[in-house]
């Protein structure tokens, strides 16, 4: 093995990560190197640099701006840490919602006695169908598919 | 084994809140010195360690202690300056002010070693930021958040042999870009 090579072997030397056995032959080879030894100074000292380097403290307000931002998130209805049992129960209704929606349109627009005059060709057969797709309530589907993705944002621990 | 913090965060789960207290005041200064070197924006990076955390407290019904704390919270910290930072190369202009924040020296230090070390931490800022995003995140959690190899693999989501060679290539670019200032 050249010098150069044995360069990755330094950093890990210096980083605590090599095994007993190669850490023995690394310190041999050092004992009678002309070059390596000058590379492990040189890798000492960037070290010593690196962990030289300040560390930051948040400003002032971090914390109070941390927590409010919690609080925030956990008033909004179905969100947060304590709104998670909330959310599955509205997403559960949205779901039994849509499903009963899916349903009535269903029964509507499907065959109809061979008596009745042959409506044009539409979805949604009369006036009272256009209402209750006009139903503010209906965007429980828009719900549904927001919450999802809300569950999907979650991080997954470990 | 559970490590203290992960143990904390059990607590947590458990309906403690002064251990994600205590969480938060052990982990706020490491999270954010490490964002600000990853996105370069101190500002930005107080908004993320925002996001970390409030990621953390919400995940806590459903944590379980499969690896280091640290670990964890640190892999969502570089997923979050990743995400960041693809969604904005806008940090260049803005950095030069504050490289010099993060190279501040120490106060006790005489004139002439304050001046020295500013300008080798200012160099080595520089260089830092100059490295490619994951050469960075390996190194800054190896040399400053003191995680082991398998720490960083699991946390990037890499091999130990790919942080190995992370962190091989980015030591070999700050001693180049250093040169001669490295090795006095």
């Amino acid at each position: 093995m050249t010098c150069d090579e044995r360069r990755a072997d330094l950093i890990l030397y210096l980083d605590g990560e090599l095994g007993p056995a190669e850490r023995t032959e690394l310190e041999a080879h050092l004992a009678t190197c002309p070059v390596c030894p000058g590379i492990l100074e040189a890798e000492r000292r960037l070290s010593g640099a690196l962990g030289a380097l300040p560390g930051l403290e948040p400003s002032g307000d971090f914390e109070a701006r941390f927590w409010a931002r919690v609080a925030r998130e956990q008033e909004a209805p179905g969100r947060g840490f304590a709104g998670l049992f909330s959310r599955r129960l509205v997403l559960a209704l949205g779901g039994v919602s849509a499903a009963a929606l899916a349903l009535v349109i269903a029964l509507r627009v499907g065959p109809r006695p061979r008596s009745e005059p042959e409506p044009d060709l539409q979805i949604v057969a009369n006036s009272e169908d256009y209402e209750l797709l006009e139903d503010p309530d209906l965007d429980v589907i828009a719900v549904v598919d927001l919450l999802e993705s809300w569950d999907g944002d979650q991080d997954q621990p470990g | 084994m559970v490590d203290d913090d992960a143990r904390l965060m059990l607590a947590f789960r458990d309906g403690d809140r002064r251990a994600f207290e205590s969480l938060f005041s052990r982990y706020t200064p490491r999270v954010l010195t490490f964002l600000t070197r990853m996105v370069r924006d101190r500002a930005r990076a107080e908004e993320l360690t925002q996001d970390v955390f409030v990621r953390v407290y919400n995940a806590a019904e459903r944590y379980e202690a499969s690896a280091r704390f640290s670990t964890w919270i640190f892999g969502i910290a570089h997923n979050l300056a990743l995400n960041d930072l693809a969604r904005a190369h806008r940090r260049y202009e803005r950095a030069d002010g504050m490289l010099e924040e993060l190279g501040a020296a120490d106060p006790a230090a005489s004139a002439e070693d304050k001046l020295d070390a500013v300008r080798m931490q200012t160099r080595l800022e520089r260089a830092l930021a100059a490295l490619p995003e994951r050469q960075r995140a390996a190194l800054l959690l190896r040399s400053e958040q003191g995680l082991s190899y398998e720490e960083i693999a699991e946390a990037l989501s890499a091999t130990v042999s790919s942080v190995k060679s992370l962190i091989h290539r980015a030591r070999e670019a700050l001693l180049a870009d250093l040169g001669e200032e490295a090795s006095r």
